[in-house]
Order: C-alpha cells, then sequence, then structure tokens
C-alpha cells in the first residue's frame, strides 16, 4: 500500500499541507491537511511500509499502546483510501 | 517582442490586439532582453484553441486573459504569487480583499475609496505579492480581470483578508490553518513540482509575516469603516 503518485507535501506555517500534482488535481480540488502523525503515516506510506510498521514505529515514537495507535492509523488510512490518496 | 517590468519582473511578450496593448501601456519598460526574467510566447495556433473553447470570448480577450494567466503562473518560478483579491491601498499600505467570485470584493474596495481618504485600488482583482528584503509588496499588474483597473505601483502589505457576506460588519482574526486552505483556492496551482513547492514555499513566507482576517460585511457604507477599523485594530493589538 502507498501514497499514489502526484502528491507533494510540505509544512506551511506548521500545517502539512498536501497539493495534488496534474492529473490529480481533476480528482482533488483543494488542499489536504495533516498533523504530524497524519503527516509521518503520509511519508512512510511510500511502498516500502507495512501498516504494522508505520504502526510500530509511531507507537514507539509517541509511547502510546500499539492498539490505540493501530485504530488510529487504520482509520487514517480509511480516510485517505475513501480521498483517493492511496493504492494497494 | 514588448517590454515590461510588471511586479518588478522584466517581462517580454508580443501584442497582436488593443485589449491588451491598451492595458500595458504603463508598464512599457526598457531593458537588456539578456536580462529578462519572464518571455511569455502565446502562439495563433493557442488562442485559435482558447477561442474554440470559450467562442464567448474574442481572440482579443483571449489574449489579454491567457498572456495574464502566463505571467502570474511563470510569477511562481520568482517566488511571487498572484492572489485573487481586490487591493486597496490606504496611506502608504496594501489591503487585498479575497473571495470567490461575486461575493462582492470590488465592491467593498470601492466602498472602501468612496468612505476613506488616502485610498486608491492597486488591482481590482489580480494583484502580484512579491518579497523584497523580507517584507511581502503588492504590484499592480495589467492584469486586472473585466475592469482595467491598476495602477503601476509596489506597496506594503498590511493585511490579507478574506470576505464573507453577513448582514452586520465584523472582522476576526483568521487561524493559520483555515487561511492556508483559501490562499490556495484563491490562486493559480500549478501542475508541476518545483513550481508547486515554491507556491507552498511562498504561502508558507507570507503567513509568516502577513496577518490574515476574516471579515462578514454588507454592501453599506459603514463596511468600509468597519473594515479599516477593525483590521488596524487587530494588527495593533497583536504588536
Amino acid at each position: 500500500m502507498k501514497i499514489k503518485d502526484g502528491f507533494i507535501m510540505k509544512n506551511v506555517a506548521g500545517s502539512n499541507v498536501v497539493l495534488p500534482l496534474g492529473e490529480r488535481q481533476s480528482e482533488i480540488h483543494g488542499i489536504i491537511t495533516f498533523n504530524e502523525i497524519g503527516a509521518e503515516v503520509f511519508n512512510m506510506l511510500d511502498g516500502t511500509n507495512s501498516v504494522e510498521e508505520i504502526v510500530t514505529k509511531i507507537s514507539k515514537d509517541y509511547e502510546v499502546s500499539y492498539e490505540t495507535v493501530e485504530a488510529d492509523v487504520k482509520k487514517l488510512i480509511d480516510k485517505m483510501r475513501v480521498n483517493g490518496l492511496v493504492e494497494d | 517582442m514588448g517590454k515590461y517590468i510588471i511586479a518588478g519582473l522584466k517581462t517580454e511578450f508580443d501584442i497582436k490586439y488593443d485589449i491588451l496593448r491598451g492595458r500595458v501601456k504603463d508598464y512599457e519598460a526598457d531593458f537588456d532582453s539578456s536580462e529578462t526574467d519572464i518571455r511569455i510566447n502565446i502562439t495563433d495556433e493557442y488562442l485559435e484553441k482558447k477561442r474554440e473553447e470559450i467562442p464567448q470570448m474574442s481572440l482579443a480577450a483571449h489574449e489579454y486573459f491567457w498572456t495574464g494567466n502566463a505571467f502570474n503562473v511563470r510569477l511562481m518560478d520568482h517566488n511571487g504569487i498572484m492572489i485573487h483579491s481586490s487591493c486597496v491601498e490606504k496611506d502608504g499600505y496594501a489591503y487585498l480583499f479575497s473571495a470567490d467570485s461575486g461575493t462582492g470584493k470590488s465592491t467593498h474596495t470601492h466602498l472602501w475609496l468612496k468612505n476613506l481618504p488616502g485610498t486608491r485600488i492597486i488591482n481590482d482583482d489580480k494583484p502580484a505579492l512579491i518579497k523584497e528584503n523580507d517584507i511581502w509588496y503588492a504590484c499592480g499588474t495589467p492584469f486586472s480581470g473585466k475592469t482595467d483597473e491598476n495602477i503601476n505601483v509596489k506597496v506594503p502589505v498590511r493585511a490579507i483578508t478574506f470576505i464573507k457576506r453577513g448582514a452586520e460588519n465584523k472582522v476576526s482574526k483568521m487561524d493559520v490553518a483555515e487561511a492556508i486552505k483559501l490562499l490556495f483556492g484563491q490562486t493559480i496551482r500549478s501542475s508541476f513540482e518545483d513550481r508547486a513547492l515554491k507556491s507552498l514555499e511562498t504561502v508558507d513566507s507570507i503567513l509568516r509575516s502577513v496577518p490574515v482576517f476574516s471579515l462578514e460585511c454588507n454592501m453599506d457604507d459603514d463596511a468600509a469603516f468597519a473594515s479599516y477599523n477593525g483590521i488596524e485594530r487587530l494588527i495593533k493589538n497583536e504588536d
């Protein structure tokens, strides 16, 4: 699972802003913003990490239980999928 | 090619029709072509193609529109940005009022002209913002939408304000996340990664030094006083 090609993310005045490029602009009109953890998930979804690896890293970095992080990350990825950001 | 300095950028393009020719007069300049920042080449084929897509607009109107669009896209390469807004100057500072078309940006700034002394329109629809020595300036450009209201000046930006129609007149501070969303909705979006990244850097820089407000306003003369006084009060409270 990974973020589709054609998106860039950058921190703008404290918000992590995702802009669609090229043809993605006809799929997503506005911009997407992520909080710190959302941005980390976005960055880690590059095709080299499994969901388990992402959850493990975040639960370690933020010292939050695996189960709690897993529920949140899965919810976030579902949302990304609905919005057309991720592909399998 | 004709030579113009627009928003401080040495710009070259050819003109075939009267609309554009009439509107760029105040921006004519002379410089060596080796120093050109932006060179725009709108071909006849391109204009014909656009004319087929939008036949209600004359070729002359298409030339004016697409030359302006090309300039505003290329402006991003030079760390500038066009903000779809009506930009009014008061006492040496530029105030931008942005919103979707039809909300009444221009109506609002013209209430400033009518009611507040020391005011003039810098660009009624598409001012260019550029940064020099860490200060953001609003510039008139020849590309000001339907009207020909623009002047060739560069004025420090005091505030960017997003307008909403309301029964009463009220200014409030806008949070940065909301401002980012609205700003990207009122500028040209590039399809290309390099330019899109530059636009993100540009908006970041603007939001770090220019205050952004939300204005709810009606179309009465009072709206001008409430807006100017409200913005100034909020800026002074922050200092």
